[in-house]
């Protein structure tokens, strides 16, 4: 079953609940304490397995999750061939991975933008024990970076104002 | 090409009910922009009215921070169990707006939406979404 497809009442404009927030507990304000160099955004990105990359479409942008690995300063993923791939492969295309370290009120964000050729399947660069790999049937991807940029975020705590992450 | 013994599952599509009900239960996702045609992905906090629009501040050093005009964005939200290896994203495009009207900021602010730091004024911006589209991952059963 994809979902339980109960009806929605109409409801006013909610407070942030911490429920399903992939990063984790990001309710809390937030201030952006520094700027990432490459070196650090690399090293943040070898500790993460999902990402989204994004690209330019006739609709506007496409944002997808990704689980991807990172093999020497590129950004390797999988997504299902069609559209998607085509643009990917044709377009500039941004990649983001994000985390949240809870126990010191930390968050960061880094971007990779560049552009994406596809590569020979390598099993041993396939993201494949991770959610959002492509599964019957995939183009592999090889994200070379033109930039790399990152932040960190302290998150201040406060119990009555919850808030967002920027 | 995979190997056809692939047991991993195929996506499925989420119906505009399930990504509704999502959207609403999720508060973080990542504004996907497109600037002098490259893109640019960064994570928002986010609510959601009761006619389904969708507020977020905008960082100061973003590029979106100095939106003038309407202009066409991605939304992005998701969830994934990685021992089960299943997951979900549903995906919102549309029109973003800054909000200018007070009493609307006034409510957006007390949904929870507060200014990042004191003295500073935020830009809220409103998302009128064109297109919803979500899918989902079943878990992988164990062996």
């Amino acid at each position: 079953m994809p979902d339980t497809e109960d009806q929605t009442s109409p409801k006013p404009i909610e407070p942030p609940s911490t429920q399903d927030s992939p990063g984790g507990d990001v309710t809390h304000p937030t201030v952006r304490i520094g700027d990432l160099d490459p070196t650090e955004c690399l090293f943040l990105l070898r500790w993460a397995t999902v990402g989204r990359v994004a690209v330019a479409g006739g609709e506007g942008p496409t944002v997808v999750p990704v689980s991807f690995v990172l093999d020497r300063d590129t950004v390797v993923f999988q997504v299902q061939p069609g559209a998607l791939a085509r643009l990917l492969e044709h377009q500039p295309v941004s990649f983001e991975a994000d985390g949240v370290d809870p126990n010191h009120h930390l968050g960061w964000t880094v971007l990779v933008q560049g552009l994406a050729l596809e590569i020979d399947d390598d099993p041993d660069l396939e993201p494949a024990a991770e959610p959002w790999s492509p599964m019957d049937g995939h183009v592999t991807l090889r994200l070379t970076p033109g930039t790399i940029t990152g932040h960190r975020y302290e998150m201040i705590h406060s119990d009555d104002e919850p808030c967002g992450y920027l | 090409v995979s190997e056809p013994t692939d047991p991993r599952p195929e996506l499925e599509e989420l119906s505009a009910v399930a990504c509704e009900r999502r959207l609403r239960h999720t508060t973080v996702g990542r504004v996907g922009v497109v600037v002098d045609g490259h893109p640019e992905i960064f994570p928002v906090n986010y609510v959601v009215d009761e006619a389904g629009y969708l507020y977020f501040r905008t960082d100061p050093g973003a590029k979106l921070h100095a939106l003038r005009h309407a202009e066409t964005i991605a939304l992005e939200i998701d969830g994934f169990d990685t021992e089960r290896h299943s997951g979900w994203s549903v995906l919102v495009v549309g029109d973003a707006y800054r909000v200018a009207d007070p009493d609307l900021l006034d409510a957006v602010a007390r949904s929870g939406l507060q200014p990042w730091a004191a003295g500073d004024k935020p830009h809220v911006l409103r998302l009128l979404p064109t297109k919803v589209t979500g899918r989902y991952l079943p878990g992988t059963p164990w062996h």
